[in-house]
């Protein structure tokens, strides 16, 4: 989120929260692709991420006064506010969600066998990691978020999350050579399916 | 190795320099996973429909909050009297700092003007279109994957009665054919030009050069290395005054009223709960769509905003779609605020949003108040021309419309299909935004393509008027080549319920 976006999405919502509520469609225009990964990256499950999507948004606008730019950019209060709907989502319907990570992974389309297999391996492994060490990998590397921008999601300050993200990697990177071999049969398969 | 795992080593190395010896090892981990990254885009139909969802919402939170939420209001309104006071003694204090310090004076610096500048650089100069994304900004990615065979039905989101409160409606596999009906398709050109936009200007740089040197007497801002002034608003002390924002990074201007200024009305209330002296707006307060352009075109006058690029305007009057349907005329919701657009002209083409609607500058009026509200979309209309590729595959071209657009989906199975009529396609210019490799921030560009007007949209579909095929071949490459179908076990299972 570059500085001269962020300063206009807060003159924007800014602008929705002091009546001109109707300009929220262009926050909307700007995040609801990116809200709607965040929430199938962890859903795996276009339906339900269309509806944690839905869900963010509407929260968003109902709670649009509370938006205080002083506090953050408008980019990291949306993404606070997908995150808990996630959150809520998966805490208020356990069965729901562990039906939906049965459905996930062979209905999705966008992936053919051999990437099934190898996401398979690499989700076991990243399973394996502390909840809060994995979503801070997704963050940064699947989300794309700064540090900054995670630390404001999080509620952890910068630093701390950069430290516990380079352990984390590190320990990745000692513990999983065979996920460093994975990497070549990606490659190999994107290749084949090129 | 790619800016964003360049990004990522940065990342990890400030917190731990040691790691570096590993930089060969991370790379390829970093590869892996950013490798298994589920690959998915956000589906068009549902990305439309839910924007219509949250503009009647966010029309109908503001009948409820002028009432109901005052205090809130009032709040807010003091911060942005603090946030414009804020500006305004800025601007002020910059003004009387170059006065005294000789910096030198400011010539008349103009951002909006009539002129529309296009300079013509090489052949695909913006990169790779492949990456532009599917709506808004953000790194959009491609598809990958899909199925193959003829692309010949789509999908959309099937039945009716959805309330205003159900946030998703059910799914009900419902099969939407495509049927093109209109003349032979021209694709006999070799290439087209791509557009642009160039965010910073020379005027908004010099200005924000002159106020950044310039010396406020508490801080010094000229030591501030490569600052620069990105935003300021000017508010009319006055009232039924107006804000008026100025993007200088963006070069964009936007106009708003100063709510501090403006009486508050008394609420509208719809439904069947009201009190007996409540109000409500009923079609016959509707002031015609010349009454409604006459306004707006005045505003634009009175306050010397630049037309001559802009074109034919016309009322956004999408909300009928959903006003007209309702028989009960107590929920008949009637927006106080209705919006004329007046379409971006650039290069002798309008400009039209990915769902194919004219897009530009916007004047919101409320009709209460018969007043001009707001206006925004006035940009700063620099360019850069670049030549790319067009598609020449008449057959490819129909079979992205017979899915119905670039992103839509199929179900495997549905109850019924209803054949929908695709008309003659004109060709305009579609924004899009893409990031450029490496780039943070999202360039916007206008690309030609052909816009097909939806002829007899069902219910269902009432919002999708028009289905848009870019020209640019890097993108259709990018879109997968097949109908991406409904994953059939998904389909299967029940509705989520959607937490309230």
């Amino acid at each position: 989120m570059g500085q001269n976006m962020e300063t206009n999405e807060n003159q924007i919502a800014l602008a929705v929260a002091t009546g001109e509520p109707e300009r929220f469609t262009e926050l909307y225009d700007l995040y609801a692709d990116r809200i709607y990964r965040f929430a199938y990256y962890r859903s795996r499950h276009r339906e339900t991420a269309e509806d944690l999507t839905s869900q963010t948004f509407i929260k968003a606008l109902e709670k649009i006064s509370s938006f205080n730019p002083e506090k953050g950019n408008f980019g990291v209060w949306i993404y606070r506010i997908a995150r808990n709907t996630v959150y809520d989502h998966f805490r208020s319907d356990k069965a729901t969600s562990e039906l939906n990570e049965d459905l996930a992974a062979p209905s999705t389309v966008e992936r053919d066998t051999e990437n099934k297999i190898l996401l398979d391996k690499v989700e076991t492994y990243l399973g394996k990691l502390d909840p809060k060490h994995r979503e801070l990998v997704i963050l940064r590397v699947w989300d794309g978020l700064t540090f900054s921008e995670i630390a404001q999601i999080t509620g952890k300050s910068e630093a701390a999350s950069k430290m516990a993200y380079s352990r984390i990697m590190a320990r990745l990177n000692q513990e999983v050579p065979a996920l460093v071999l994975l990497a070549g049969l990606a490659a190999t398969i994107n290749l084949k399916t090129l | 190795m790619n800016q964003e795992i360049k990004n990522i080593l940065e990342d990890l190395y400030q917190a731990d320099p040691t790691l570096k010896k590993y930089e060969a090892q991370l790379i390829r981990l970093i590869e892996t996973l950013l490798s298994v990254r589920p690959e998915t885009q956000i589906d068009e139909k549902f990305r439309l429909e839910l924007r219509t969802k949250l503009l009647q919402q966010a029309i109908e939170i503001k009948q409820k909050n002028s009432s109901q939420n005052q205090f809130i209001n009032f709040i807010n309104m003091n911060r942005l009297k603090l946030i414009s006071a804020g500006f305004a003694a800025f601007v002020l204090l910059v003004a009387v700092g170059i006065y005294y310090s000789g910096v030198g004076r400011i010539a008349q610096i103009s951002l909006l003007s009539d002129q529309q500048n296009i300079s013509n650089i090489s052949e695909r100069a913006f990169g790779d279109l492949a990456v532009v994304t599917g709506g808004g900004f953000g790194g959009g990615r491609n598809q990958s994957g899909g199925g193959g065979g003829g692309a010949e039905v789509s999908t959309g989101i099937g039945g009716g009665g959805v309330t205003a409160s159900e946030f998703v409606p059910p799914y009900i596999p419902t099969k939407y054919k495509y049927v093109y009906v209109g003349d032979d398709l021209d694709l006999s050109e070799s290439e087209v030009s791509v557009l642009r936009r160039l965010k910073q200007d020379s005027s908004s740089r010099d200005l924000a050069k002159i106020l950044s040197r310039a010396s406020l007497g508490l801080i010094n801002l000229g030591s501030f290395q490569n600052s620069e002034l990105q935003m300021f608003n000017i508010a009319e002390n006055k009232e039924n005054g107006y804000v008026v924002s100025v993007d200088l990074s963006n070069s964009t201007i936007s106009v708003f009223s100063n709510w501090l200024k403006w009486t508050q009305l008394s609420p509208l209330c719809y439904g069947d709960g009201c009190p007996p002296d409540s109000q409500r707006l009923t079609f016959a307060d509707i002031p015609s769509d010349e009454t409604l352009i006459a306004t707006a075109t005045k505003f634009l006058a009175d306050h010397s905003i630049p037309t001559a690029n802009l074109g034919t305007p016309f009322v956004d009057n999408q909300w009928r779609l959903y006003a007209e349907r309702e028989t009960n005329p107590a929920y008949q919701y009637i927006p106080e605020i209705l919006s004329v657009v007046f379409p971006q002209i650039v290069d002798g083409q309008v400009t039209h949003d990915e769902g194919g609607r004219p897009t530009g500058v916007n004047v919101s009026i409320n009709i209460r108040r018969n007043m001009v509200e707001g206006a925004w979309g006035m940009t700063v209309q620099n360019y850069e021309a670049s030549n790319y590729p067009m598609i020449q595959d008449t057959q490819k071209v129909l079979s992205i419309v017979e899915r119905g657009g670039l992103y839509a989906y199929q179900p495997d199975f549905a109850e019924r299909t209803v054949e929908v009529e695709v008309g003659t396609p004109k060709r305009e210019l579609v924004k899009m935004y893409y990031n450029p490799t490496g780039a943070v921030e999202a360039s916007e560009i206008l690309v030609p393509a052909l816009i097909f007007p939806v002829l007899n949209p069902p219910d269902e579909l009432m919002y999708q008027q028009s289905i848009v095929v870019p020209l640019v071949q890097d993108i259709i490459d990018a879109v997968s080549p097949g109908p991406i179908p409904y994953p059939v076990d998904t389909l299967e299972q029940p509705a989520i319920e959607p937490e309230q």
